[in-house]
């Protein structure tokens, strides 16, 4: 660039100025040394215009480059706004369906700066019609303070946070939070749990999904059916209101993927004001309770005799007399005084067979089997609050006769729905969970015992709701099966003679089964409608019935036709076992 | 010569400058039009965030058939309502008015129930 000025200034020189001088300097030898700075000026030039214009060029080339040649499109400068921007501060919490159980809501708080405000006073009365826990007195001389910033209302409701921004009063403004609200309240207060005033998780899934909650924006989706919990909650509150009980709990298990369907514990608590409930109501019956299940427990002593061989379905045992063991005595709540088969032993509930049969399988043999269960140690679920179930230490002889039909070893109920849910199955222990899988992925599972003894069990649950001591849960079509059972509470270290746990374990429909159905009312007491009876069977039992019923319809289950239903137990029951005539023998 | 050049380069130096000018105010004017609209979205997906908090809440089972003993006068479906397609009998005869369009059936059908 700079050469071809060159020549022109050149051509100036000799011809305007310098054109004698530099003749002279031809023969002027003097001239030689201004000559070679001359030259050495121009050879300077020539580099110096030579990096310029390969800098241009560098330049140039770049933005042909990226004028032309640049691939894609350019970066935006101004990102997208992302979901999460304005409720990152906690994700939510969905059940199955989608439905919100936890959410966090902007709201607003209202703050003055007294210094702009003229008349404290009206403005405290004009506050006070629209707040009025807003005492006129206090406020207004919160609003003449000295200081520039007065709290006057934390998280305010839309409609009021509207009232107050309609007066148009300067000097009052709003502060943005965030809050935590639980739609559905008290319905889903034990599994979703509850966060503080900060917003940190302090019970149930709000704790446990902490951090997933705080750093992942997508919500969190629980395996709890909305709708099955609010049948199981309202069926509870009936059976307590009616049997005036102090408690109650309900799960239901889906018995092929180990989801929790529903998980009631009553009586709730308001998840927004989880200070003001007793504590007894906040406590999970379901999860972190403990209790001793009584005649339940026969399911599985029944199961662990057959799966061991120890007795065969045809066996039996003699019953009319009690079992005396040092200072025990075993006796039957309904005493049959005969000699009983297997299935009868486990249809009427009989205690004294059900001891046999625990003595013949033998207690390392109960151990291992209700180890493998999972009736040993806590259940594994993504709650904090999961009950450590009571052992008998050492497990003697007579533990084991107690245990077989359901006494000296407590559990939660979460753990006996696990339990039977394997029973039910075809044998398989499916690790529990409340978050919702993914549909048609087949859960792993653990063999606990074979696929026949399954099967056994199964018939004989069904029997017990249709001539046993379950008839209560019959529900029409669903060929619903289960097991009562009635369980004096321990207080101190006696059993109470009128404290008692009442609980029906169920499962639906039995020739498949899809779904594990308990209910537990803790002390319930009889009523002149059931004959002063407040068993399991005729307390627990028909509300499996009517949430068996009810939601039934609701997770896809159709009820079966009558011949139909009679068809499919003819098939699932053994001949010398069905119909009424053995009921009756 | 030289003249006409300069006027040359002046005159593409002052279109240039006009030029860059226009699309830089454009490109502010632009901006700010994006970033109001993304105001808008994050508004209405606000917006949208608390009406599906409130929906849930209206969405309460026991709302629900609180209302709906309240107006339909329906109760809960039991097992034996509910029938199978198959087990329904067919249908042995089709009906003579088969060319007539379902639909203008069912408007007189409507029709007839106003009416009454």
């Amino acid at each position: 660039m700079m050469s071809p000025v060159r020549g022109p200034m050149n051509r100036h020189d000799q011809t305007a100025r310098h054109m004698r001088p530099a003749r002279l300097a031809a023969t002027v030898q003097l001239e030689g040394a201004a000559n070679q700075a001359l030259e050495t000026g121009r050879t300077r030039l020539l580099v110096a215009s030579l990096l310029f214009a390969a800098a241009f060029l560098v330049i140039g080339l770049r933005l042909l480059g990226l004028g032309l040649l640049a691939p894609g499109q350019e970066p935006s400068l101004a990102e997208a706004p992302r979901a999460s921007q304005h409720a990152a501060v906690r994700a939510d919490i969905v059940d199955r369906n989608g439905t919100v159980l936890a959410t966090t809501l902007p709201t607003a708080s209202l703050y003055a700066n007294p210094g702009q405000i003229r008349d404290p006073a009206a403005v405290a009365d004009r506050l006070a019609a629209i707040l009025p826990e807003l005492s006129p007195s206090a406020t207004a001389v919160k609003l003449a303070s000295e200081r520039s910033f007065v709290w006057l209302k934390r998280k305010l409701t839309p409609r009021e946070q509207y009232r107050v921004n309609s007066l148009g009063i300067p000097g009052l403004y709003f502060q943005r939070e965030q809050e935590r609200v639980y739609p559905h309240g008290p319905l889903t207060a034990h599994v979703v749990g509850f966060a503080n005033v900060d917003n940190q998780g302090l019970a149930g899934i709000e704790q446990a999904f902490e951090e997933t909650l705080r750093e992942n924006p997508d919500p969190v989706q629980l395996s709890i059916d909305l709708r099955v919990q609010h049948i199981m909650a309202e069926e509870l509150a009936a059976a307590m209101a009616e049997f005036k009980a102090i408690g109650a709990t309900g799960l239901v298990l889906d018995v092929r993927s180990g989801e929790v369907v529903a998980m009631v514990s009553l009586p709730s608590f308001n998840p927004e004001a989880p200070g003001a409930a007793p504590n007894d109501a906040r406590f999970n019956r379901a999860s972190l309770g403990i209790y001793e299940m009584g005649s339940v427990f026969k399911i599985f002593t029944t199961a662990m005799a057959l799966d061991q061989g120890a007795v065969g379905l045809n066996d039996g045992f003699d019953v009319s007399r009690p079992i005396r063991v040092a200072r025990f005595t075993i006796n039957d709540f309904k005493p049959k005084k005969r000699w009983l088969s297997i299935p009868e032993i486990f249809i009427y509930s009989s205690n004294i067979g059900t001891v046999h049969m625990a003595m013949e399988a033998g207690t390392s043999a109960q151990q291992a089997f209700l180890g493998d269960l999972g009736l040993t140690r806590s259940a594994a679920l993504e709650l904090p609050e999961i009950g450590e179930p009571m052992l008998p230490s050492p497990w003697r002889e007579i533990n084991t006769m107690t245990i077989s039909y359901g006494h000296g070893l407590a559990v939660s109920p979460l753990q006996l729905v696990g339990a039977v849910a394997a029973v039910v199955n075809g044998g398989e222990l499916k690790p529990l969970t409340l978050l919702k899988r993914p549909e048609s992925t087949a859960v792993p599972g653990r063999r606990v015992m074979s696929a026949e003894t399954s099967r056994n069990m199964r018939w004989m649950m069904r029997l017990v709701v249709q001539h046993g001591t379950g008839r209560k849960a019959n529900a029409e079509g669903y060929l619903v099966g289960g097991k009562t059972g009635t369980a004096d509470k321990l207080l101190g270290r006696r059993y109470s003679d009128d404290a008692r746990i009442a609980s029906f374990i169920g499962a639906f429909p039995m020739d498949n089964p899809r779904y594990v159905v308990f209910a537990m009312v803790d002390e319930p007491k009889g009523t002149k409608k059931t004959y002063g009876y407040a068993t399991g069977g005729w307390v627990a039992a028909p509300v499996v019935r009517r949430v068996v019923e009810r939601m039934a319809p609701l997770v896809g289950i159709m009820p079966r036709p009558r011949d139909e239903a009679e068809g499919v137990e003819q098939l699932l029951i053994p001949a010398n076992f069905e119909g009424p005539a053995f009921a009756a023998r | 010569m030289k003249k006409v050049a300069a006027l040359t380069w002046l005159t593409a130096i002052a279109i240039a400058a006009l030029g860059l000018f226009h699309v830089k105010y454009e490109v502010q004017r632009l901006e700010k039009d994006l970033s109001q609209e993304h105001q808008l979205i994050l508004d209405h997906r606000e917006a949208i965030h608390v009406l599906k908090a409130e929906w849930s809440f209206l969405n309460q089972p026991t709302r629900i058939s609180e209302l709906a003993a309240r107006h339909l006068g329906l109760a809960p479906m039991i097992g034996e309502q509910v029938v199978q397609l198959e087990v329904l009998p067919e249908r042995k005869e089709r009906p003579n008015d088969q060319d007539e369009a379902p639909a203008a059936h069912l408007e007189a059908t409507l029709a007839s129930a106003k009416g009454e």
